[in-house]
């Protein structure tokens, strides 16, 4: 699978999810935007040592997936893809920072794998949340979220067209770069000049389909201001929705959540 | 409502290169007919549609849509007159959903909330589309493309439908049942297409161009019969 | 170069966050719309082409490996700088949202870095003094503009992705060695997406000139260069300066210098934060609130989260597979 081919998959998989009608799908874009956000300051607000913190935290995507009836698993391998730049930042501190933190038999932990776990799990938590509101939710409807938040017209309206002409773009690129390679003779990679020409190509043609779309906008009666209605209401269910995550997140965050697992399990 | 006719008086046009598109066109069609334009490539087909819609302004001679000159002034007007359906899809559906693009023309209208859901629900309907309404525009399969198209330009309301070629691209079933529904319009059609078969079928009068100019005019039955024109007009 | 959330602090995020925003609006009111000859549809089509190139790699020659553009130069010298701002930050929330490159959290940092430093920094300062402003451009001073913006772009981008992180407090790597590894590494990014913007330019140049010219005469409006560039350089004083703050208000992160204080003194007793502010109290609360880190009975901790994880875990895989909600395509 090329680059190409695995971004159009991922991009129909989102919507695929996207188009549920679990609790979490129904609720409106901008609770679950602020939610998603709120989780993420909570996860990165711990202290990078407290890794039991962190590591209570863990329990909301999973829930919440559950919630949306989007499968924990496959969020959990999408945000695998966040690990190797962490990774490469992160892997400093075990060689910086040698005290020793925890101890099992011989084997000792120094505070710096501490924090390197830490921080890959704050990264991966972070994009599991994302990745749950936006399965859940569509990336169209957060935006419609995003403009009745306050943000520009302009803004809002690029993101949609950005989203509406993603795969017709991927798959134009996808065809050229297939008759690129039928006849690339083995050779797999562009130079440089090749690459010039073959972007170039593209460029051209992605200006002249604007010219396009923009002669079927006119056609329209389009005078600047793409028109986009919509219907969406802010209910009970959102506040509640709401206020309980953050509820939840406050006790994950000021009580020791580990603690309570631990009575659970443990004892 | 019979003046929806549309008049070409010794229209050209030249592009900004110097390619001149359009030489000394003049056609005459009235209310209701469906009209066929066949020629082929670069012969001056697209160039003519939109000259319909004011998206080109003759360099000379001058078009009038039902007694309205098409001048920068009247574009408001014409647009809302004339619907424009482009051959690609994906250049005409660019809004998020198919009920977005559906109600683009009527929201640019300002036509108040209850007649833009009104309307779409109207032109949905009339090309079979109505359960495609919340879907992505990007989703849809290439009939369920091409007749959302035809929705977002009928919600408009228009007196007269120019549709660009619009059984390329479509597997039989598809531009069968395409076919079906243009048939069933009462505007007036004018469809530029290579498609022979559906000219015959759903235009009784077809215009040949070749070059830029108008080669023939008259009944599609005869004008098909004559070898000779259509190999002049590189259609055979 | 995409930060992930994972690498900012709640303040330095919420902080270039608000810079984001700020530019943001500036860069809705500049650019033209509300007249029917808008950019609105080329600036949707650019995004989406931005992504879709970003997807083919070249090979650097000499070298075995490969790359890709940022495209803000591209971008720039097609759309101007506010609309091609505009662009490439709508191309980072995308990747963001359906791609998972880097977080939600730090967008406003990558949008800062990556976005604002190559369209509003580079593009207007570097390439367009360098590439003139006059039609007939030469092929070399295209390619001169090109590459240097784009040394310039990214640099300034790996400068403020080390900024940003020293500030979180997150990374042990001293700021130093740091900023070097990042200024290196991005130098050479830098060179192969000079070329590889110069090449598509250079291609634009000789098959449709018309198409650069135009933008010319878009953003000529924009000639005030000084009045924007100098908006550009205020706002991102302004979010250096208040993330610098944020943090140095706010922080209590036990890492770095604070580490070394703490663990001579023996206290994690901090400076109380100035109230107010949202991270303040966050922090104040984490300070009340987290014990003295016993590492040797954290074991206990850190086996009780991962059975009640494993256990909710499993129950979600359970209760998803018996629900078919989502309908696949």
């Amino acid at each position: 699978m090329t680059a190409i081919e695995r971004a159009l998959y991922e991009l129909n998989e989102i919507d695929g999810y996207a188009c549920g009608s679990s609790l979490m799908h129904r609720l409106d874009p901008r609770a679950k935007t602020i939610v998603t956000l709120l989780y993420i300051a909570t996860v990165l607000s711990f202290r990078l040592d407290s890794l039991t913190g962190i590591m209570s935290l863990w329990i909301f995507p999973i829930l919440l997936s559950a919630l949306g009836g989007i499968s924990y698993n496959r969020v959990f391998v999408k945000s695998l893809y966040v690990l190797p730049f962490i990774a490469l930042i992160g892997i400093f501190n075990p060689i910086f920072d040698r005290r020793p933190a925890l101890t099992a038999g011989h084997v000792v932990i120094t505070v710096g794998w501490l924090q390197f776990i830490s921080i890959c799990l704050r990264g991966m938590l972070a994009v599991q949340a994302s990745l749950i509101l936006v399965m859940t939710t569509g990336f169209m409807k957060i935006c419609h979220g995003l403009r009745r938040m306050g943000l520009p017209a302009v803004f809002t309206t690029q993101l949609l067209m950005v989203h509406r002409y993603l795969s017709v773009l991927l798959k134009e690129a996808a065809s050229m770069d297939c008759a690129r390679r039928s006849r690339g003779y083995g050779r797999r990679h562009y130079t440089p000049r090749l690459w010039g020409i073959f972007i170039g190509q593209l460029l051209v043609r992605t200006v002249a389909r604007a010219g396009r779309i923009h002669m079927a906008m006119l056609s329209r009666g389009f005078d600047g201001n793409a028109a986009i209605r919509s219907t969406m209401r802010w209910s009970a269910a959102d506040t509640i929705f709401l206020t309980a995550c953050a509820a939840a997140f406050a006790i994950a965050r000021l009580a020791d959540l580990s603690r309570l697992f631990n009575i659970l399990t443990l004892r | 409502m019979s003046h929806h006719y549309v008049k070409f008086d010794h229209v050209s046009y030249t592009y900004p290169n110097g390619y001149r598109a359009l030489d000394d066109v003049s056609l005459l069609i009235t209310h209701g007919q469906k009209v066929a334009v066949i020629g082929a490539n670069g012969a001056g087909k697209s160039t003519l549609m939109l000259h319909m819609n004011g998206l080109l302004t003759a360099t000379e001679g001058q078009v009038v849509i039902g007694d309205i000159p098409v001048t920068p002034k009247t574009l408001p007007r014409i647009r809302q007159t004339v619907g424009l359906v482009f051959q690609n899809p994906d250049d005409q559906l660019f809004m998020p959903t198919v009920a977005d693009d559906v109600a683009f023309g009527p929201i640019n209208m300002r036509l108040p909330d209850s007649e833009v859901d009104r309307r779409v629900d109207m032109a949905l309907k009339a090309v079979g589309a109505y359960d495609l309404k919340d879907r992505p525009g990007y989703q849809l399969s290439g009939g369920q493309k091409r007749s959302v198209a035809i929705a977002t330009v009928l919600s408009m309301e228009p007196d007269i439908l120019v549709m660009d070629e619009p059984s390329s691209n479509l597997d039989p079933r598809a531009r069968r049942m395409l076919m079906r529904q243009i048939e069933a319009f009462d505007h007036t059609c004018i469809i530029t297409t290579h498609d022979l078969d559906l000219a015959l079928n759903l235009c009784p009068r077809t215009i040949v161009m070749s070059g830029g100019h108008i080669a023939a005019d008259g009944p599609t039955p005869d004008l098909l019969a004559d070898r000779s024109l259509l190999e002049r007009a590189s259609l055979l | 170069m995409h930060m992930a959330d994972a690498l900012v602090s709640p303040a330095v995020a919420g902080a270039a966050g608000a810079a984001a925003i700020a530019l943001l609006a500036t860069a809705a009111k500049k650019v033209k719309t509300g007249t029917s000859d808008s950019i609105v549809p080329l600036m949707g089509v650019m995004g989406a082409f931005i992504f879709a190139a970003q997807m083919i790699n070249f090979s650097i020659p000499g070298t075995g490996s490969s790359g890709h553009i940022v495209g803000g130069i591209l971008l720039g010298a097609v759309l101007g700088p506010w609309a091609a701002f505009l662009t490439l930050t709508s191309v980072l929330v995308v990747q963001c949202l359906i791609f998972a490159d880097g977080g939600l959290m730090a967008l406003g940092c990558n949008v800062i870095n990556m976005a604002a430093m190559s369209t509003l920094v580079a593009y207007p300062l570097v390439y367009r003094p360098i590439a003139g402003r006059h039609a007939p451009v030469k092929p070399w001073r295209i390619s001169a503009a090109a590459v240097a913006a784009s040394i310039v772009g990214l640099e300034l981008g790996a400068l403020l992705v080390t900024a940003e992180t020293e500030m979180s407090g997150v990374t042990a790597l001293p700021w130093n060695e740091f900023l070097t590894l990042m200024c290196s590494i991005h130098l050479f990014i830098g060179i192969g997406e000079g070329i590889a913007t110069a090449a598509v330019l250079y291609f634009i140049r000789s098959y449709k000139p018309d198409m650069l010219a135009a933008c010319r005469e878009a953003s000529a409006e924009q000639t005030h260069a000084r009045s924007y560039s100098k908006a550009a350089w205020i706002f991102i004083g302004a979010a250096l300066l208040l993330g610098g703050l944020f943090t140095w208000i706010a922080s209590s992160d036990p890492d770095g210098l604070e580490w070394s204080i703490q663990s001579i003194t023996g206290s994690a007793d901090l400076a109380p934060a100035a109230s107010g502010t949202v991270a303040s109290v966050l922090e104040s609360v984490q300070t009340s609130t987290s014990l003295l880190p016993d590492y040797g009975s954290t074991w206990s901790g850190v086996i009780g989260c991962a059975i009640v994880i494993t256990l909710v875990w499993i129950m979600a895989a359970l209760i998803t597979r018996k629900k078919p909600a989502v309908k696949k395509l």
